[in-house]
C-alpha cells in the first residue's frame, strides 16, 4: 500500500471501470490520473475545483457525509472527503459490469489517513 | 370514433404516388364523417415535420418509396418515435417483407386494394387500431429506465396499473392499486418475494397495462419502504459472489439474495433497518408537488436546484452525459437525490445499526 497520494491514485486506476482519479490534499494541491483519454488532466483539475466546491456545499445537507456519489449517463463520479480537507475522487464508467465495490478498500485506507 | 378524450384521431400517409395518397386521404376523411384528421407526405422529410407538428395516432407507410424504402423507414421511426404505431400498406406484398414489417415493429401489413371496396375494410381496420390503443395501456420504449423509476411514478400519482415486466427467461406482474403496491407475482412466487426478485433484474422490457384486480392483496407496506428494502437488497448481494448454481428465477436477477428467489411464496425477508426520514417531490421545475415529514422544505428545494447548477457545470466540462443522481453516504443512513426533466426528489433515509455489518 503506498500512502502517497500519486500512490492512491495508481492503486485506483487498477481497478476495473476507473478512467480517472485524482486527489486533493489538505493545502489544495490536486494530484491527478487519467487511465483513458476520456478526460484531459486540465478538465479533471477544472472538475476537482467544482467537485469540492459541491461537496462543501452539501454539508448543510447532510453532516459529515462519507462517501458522495454523483452518477451521470456514462460515469459515476466518487468523492470520500476527509475531515482535514483532503478528498479522493474516482471517477468509474457507468456501466452495470462495473462497480464501485472495489473501490471501498481504496477509500478506507484513504480515510484513515487522516493528516497525511 | 374519436380518441379517448373526444379529439380527432390523426392519421399520417406516407407515400411517395402523390394522386394515391391524396384520394386516399379524401376517401377516408369522407368515410370518418369527420372524426379522423388525415396528413400526408410524400417523402420522409415532410413525414418526419409532420411528426414532429403533430401528436400522429397511426402511421400508414408505403413500402416501395425512393431513397429510404418503408421498412428503412419504419425502423427510423421504432427509434424516433417509439409510442407511434406504423402500418404498412404496400401494393407488391410479399412473405418476406411482411415478416420483415412485422418483425420490425409494425402493428399492421396490408396489401393496397385493388377495388373501392377494399378501402372500407383498410378503414375499418385502422380506426378499430387507434381505438385498441386508446384502450390498452401504453406501448413504448423507455431507455436507461428502471423499473423503480416506472414504479415510484405511478405510486405518487397515486395510480392504478399493472406492471408487466419480462426478460427472456423471467415473466412477472406488479398490481399498483391507487399509488399503492399490492401484489407481485414471477412464476409460483408472489407477495414481497416476488417483487423484490422483479425489482433486481437488471434489464428487460416492461408493459405499463390498465388496472386487474390481483388474485390476493399479498403486499401491505408503504412504496417508499418496499423500494427501498429492494435497493438495499440489491446493493448487499452485490459485493457477493454469485451463488454457485443459481435458481432459474435468479438467472438473471443477480442482485437478489438466493435465499429470497428461492423462498416460498409469501415468506418476507426479515424486518429491514432502513427507514425513511423525509421526502420531497418537485416538478421539473422546483415546484413542491408533495412532502413527507421535511423539517427544511425551503432548505431542500434549493437545495434541488443547487444540485442542478452544479451537475449542468460538470456535464459542461466533461463529457459525463446527462445528470442522473446524487447519492450521499452518512454514518447512519443515506440522501438520494434523483433529477429528471420532469422531477426532482429528495430521499432521506437512516438504519439502524445491525450486528455483523
Amino acid at each position: 500500500m503506498n500512502p502517497t497520494p500519486q500512490g492512491f491514485c495508481e492503486r485506483c486506476l487498477t481497478l476495473p471501470g476507473v478512467v480517472a482519479c485524482a486527489l486533493r490534499s489538505p493545502d489544495g494541491r490536486v494530484q491527478q490520473r487519467v487511465s483513458k483519454a476520456w478526460f484531459s488532466p486540465a478538465q479533471i483539475q477544472q472538475a476537482m475545483t467544482r467537485l469540492a466546491v459541491a461537496a462543501d456545499s452539501l454539508r448543510h445537507q447532510a453532516p459529515d457525509p462519507q462517501r458522495i456519489c454523483w452518477t451521470f449517463e456514462h460515469v459515476q463520479i466518487h468523492l470520500a472527503p476527509r475531515a482535514d480537507g483532503a478528498c479522493l475522487v474516482v471517477f468509474l464508467e457507468n456501466r452495470p459490469d462495473f462497480s464501485a465495490e472495489p473501490l471501498e478498500a481504496v477509500f478506507g485506507d484513504f480515510m484513515n489517513l487522516q493528516g497525511g | 370514433m374519436s380518441i379517448a378524450g373526444g379529439r380527432q384521431k390523426r392519421f399520417l400517409f406516407v407515400d411517395d404516388d402523390a394522386g394515391f395518397v391524396t384520394g386516399m386521404a379524401e376517401l377516408f376523411r369522407e368515410l370518418s364523417h369527420g372524426a379522423w384528421e388525415v396528413f400526408t407526405a410524400e417523402n420522409h422529410a415532410r413525414a418526419l415535420a409532420l411528426l414532429r407538428e403533430h401528436s400522429i395516432d397511426v402511421a400508414v407507410l408505403d413500402i416501395g418509396m425512393p431513397v429510404m424504402d418503408g421498412l428503412e423507414f419504419l425502423r427510423l421511426l421504432r427509434r424516433t418515435h417509439p409510442g407511434l404505431q406504423v402500418v404498412m400498406l404496400t401494393g407488391l406484398a410479399t412473405e418476406q417483407s411482411r415478416k420483415a414489417s412485422l418483425d420490425g415493429g409494425a402493428v399492421l401489413f396490408l396489401d393496397k386494394p385493388a377495388a373501392a371496396a377494399g378501402y372500407q375494410a383498410i378503414f375499418a381496420a385502422l380506426d378499430a387500431l387507434t381505438d385498441a390503443a386508446a384502450q390498452e395501456g401504453f406501448r413504448g420504449i423507455m431507455r436507461r429506465v428502471g423499473l423503480q423509476d416506472v414504479l415510484q411514478m405511478e405510486c405518487l400519482g397515486r395510480k392504478s396499473s399493472v406492471l408487466e415486466v419480462f426478460t427472456g427467461r423471467v415473466r412477472g406482474r406488479i398490481f399498483i392499486r391507487d399509488g399503492e403496491i399490492v401484489h407481485a407475482e414471477t412464476g409460483s412466487v408472489q407477495g414481497e418475494v416476488a417483487l423484490y426478485s422483479l425489482l433486481a433484474l437488471r434489464w428487460g422490457e416492461f408493459n405499463l397495462l390498465p388496472f386487474t384486480p390481483p388474485p390476493d392483496r399479498t403486499i401491505n407496506g408503504q412504496y417508499e419502504f418496499l423500494l427501498m428494502e429492494a435497493a438495499r437488497l440489491s446493493d448487499e448481494q452485490s459485493g457477493e459472489p454469485p451463488p454457485a448454481s443459481p435458481p432459474p428465477a435468479a438467472i438473471e436477477a443477480p442482485g437478489v439474495p438466493e435465499q429470497t428467489l428461492s423462498a416460498e411464496a409469501g415468506k418476507v425477508p426479515a424486518a429491514s433497518p432502513v427507514q425513511i426520514e423525509e421526502l420531497v417531490l418537485c416538478s421539473g421545475t422546483g415546484e413542491v408537488l408533495d412532502e413527507w415529514h421535511c423539517q427544511a422544505l425551503d432548505q431542500r428545494v434549493q437545495f434541488l436546484e443547487q444540485l442542478r447548477q452544479q451537475t449542468a457545470q460538470i456535464s459542461g466540462l466533461l463529457p459525463v452525459g446527462r445528470f442522473d443522481r446524487l447519492e450521499i453516504v452518512l454514518p447512519r443512513g443515506r440522501i438520494v437525490c434523483d433529477l429528471q426533466v420532469n422531477r426532482r426528489v429528495f430521499l432521506r433515509t437512516s438504519r439502524s445499526p445491525s450486528p455483523g455489518r
